[in-house]
């Protein structure tokens, strides 16, 4: 079930990028994408072991904490992503006054003509 | 026409689904030796009772060293394209100030106010006590950057303190992450090697370092995700 809603977000996030005209929500497929993965990670992660990684004294089967540690610099990454698109989505608003790709693409044609 | 300009990203969606489905639904079984081995060495390895911590400070803290180099990178990258979008004139600033002034009112001022200097401090408890309860660098990082943006809301009302405020958070990254190259690079002149914890059992504890590691990354990140979000406030930022 967790797998299927998982791939059901992750194929929300890509047709938003691939389908939407809008930058803005282009970015917001991103982050979608992007949870997914790390909810994944974290999810197969924690199938063997019950308790968070934590060790105090007598704390035993613990879940593994690699894919963790990992998604933990992931999310960092994906901030990264996103303010720097961000800051591209905002260049192209400010040069064509517009967030839709069409519109931006008619401008530059007639531009060059 | 409609269907025909979204049939191409719908194919491509259906592709990405068939090709997605075995990595989602995979049923091998999770291996379970390096948990065990994680759980039987970390406290006498590192120290430190969260093994996550121990891992991106300690096991895998090249991983870390990426990071901060990818996060100082965006940093510059978003800087720099928000530098030169546009031109900046007299009149343009005064509508800009007059705009801020008009969004955030007196009780938005007095509530970041008050509630801002908590989020910061609990932001340097999560930092802090990272190595044995839930949290660490990259979390505490993240609270102390909502306060940072907390603070933001109520205290920016010219360009000007824009431009200050975003200032010093670069110098405040700037020196984080030279020192979380020198901590890294420390264990060179002990002699443990790159990347190494250069205190011993014998005189200061090992987790010493993990502390230390955790303040340090996490005022670099903290710092980093305040100032991408006061320049996207700040709109073009041209001295």
């Amino acid at each position: 079930m967790n797998e299927f809603l998982l791939l059901a977000l992750f194929l929300i996030g890509l047709g938003m990028v691939a389908i939407d005209k809008n930058i803005i929500k282009k970015v917001i497929g991103l982050g979608f994408m992007n949870n997914a993965v790390v909810l994944l990670f974290v999810i197969r992660g924690a199938g063997i072991g019950e308790k968070a990684a934590i060790l105090a004294t007598g704390t035993e089967n613990i879940v593994d904490p690699l894919p963790q540690a990992l998604m933990l610099t992931a999310i960092v990454i994906s901030v990264c992503i996103t303010a720097l698109s961000l800051g591209f989505a905002y260049k192209l608003f400010m040069q064509f006054g517009t967030f839709d790709i069409d519109e931006i693409k008619t401008r530059l044609e007639h531009e060059n003509r | 026409m409609k269907f025909r300009e979204q049939a191409p990203g719908m194919a491509a969606c259906l592709i990405a689904a068939m090709i997605m489905a075995p990595i989602f639904f995979l049923k091998a079984p999770w291996p379970v030796q390096l948990r065990d081995r994680y759980e039987a060495h970390t406290i006498e390895e590192t120290g430190a009772r969260n093994v996550v911590s121990a891992i991106y400070l300690g096991y895998r803290a090249f991983d870390t060293l990426g990071e901060a180099i990818v996060l100082f990178i965006a940093v510059l990258g978003t800087l720099h394209v928000m530098q030169q979008s546009s031109s900046n004139s007299k009149a343009e600033l005064a509508r800009w100030n007059q705009s801020r002034n008009a969004s955030n009112g007196s009780t938005v001022r007095f509530i970041t106010g008050k509630v801002g200097p908590i989020i910061l401090v609990f932001g340097f408890y999560v930092m802090t006590f990272g190595y044995s309860s839930p949290g660490g660098g990259f979390q505490g990082g993240a609270v102390l950057a909502s306060g940072i943006i907390f603070i933001a809301l109520g205290y920016i009302r010219t360009k000007r303190t824009a431009l200050k405020q975003m200032k010093d958070l670069h110098h405040i990254e700037v020196v984080s992450f030279v020192l979380l190259i020198a901590a890294f690079f420390s264990g060179i002149v002990v002699g443990t090697g790159f990347l190494a914890n250069p205190f011993s059992h014998d005189d200061i504890q090992p987790v010493v370092f993990i502390t230390l590691l955790n303040i340090i990354v996490g005022i670099k990140v903290g710092a980093s995700i305040g100032l991408l979000a006061i320049a996207m406030y700040a709109g073009d930022i041209h001295e």
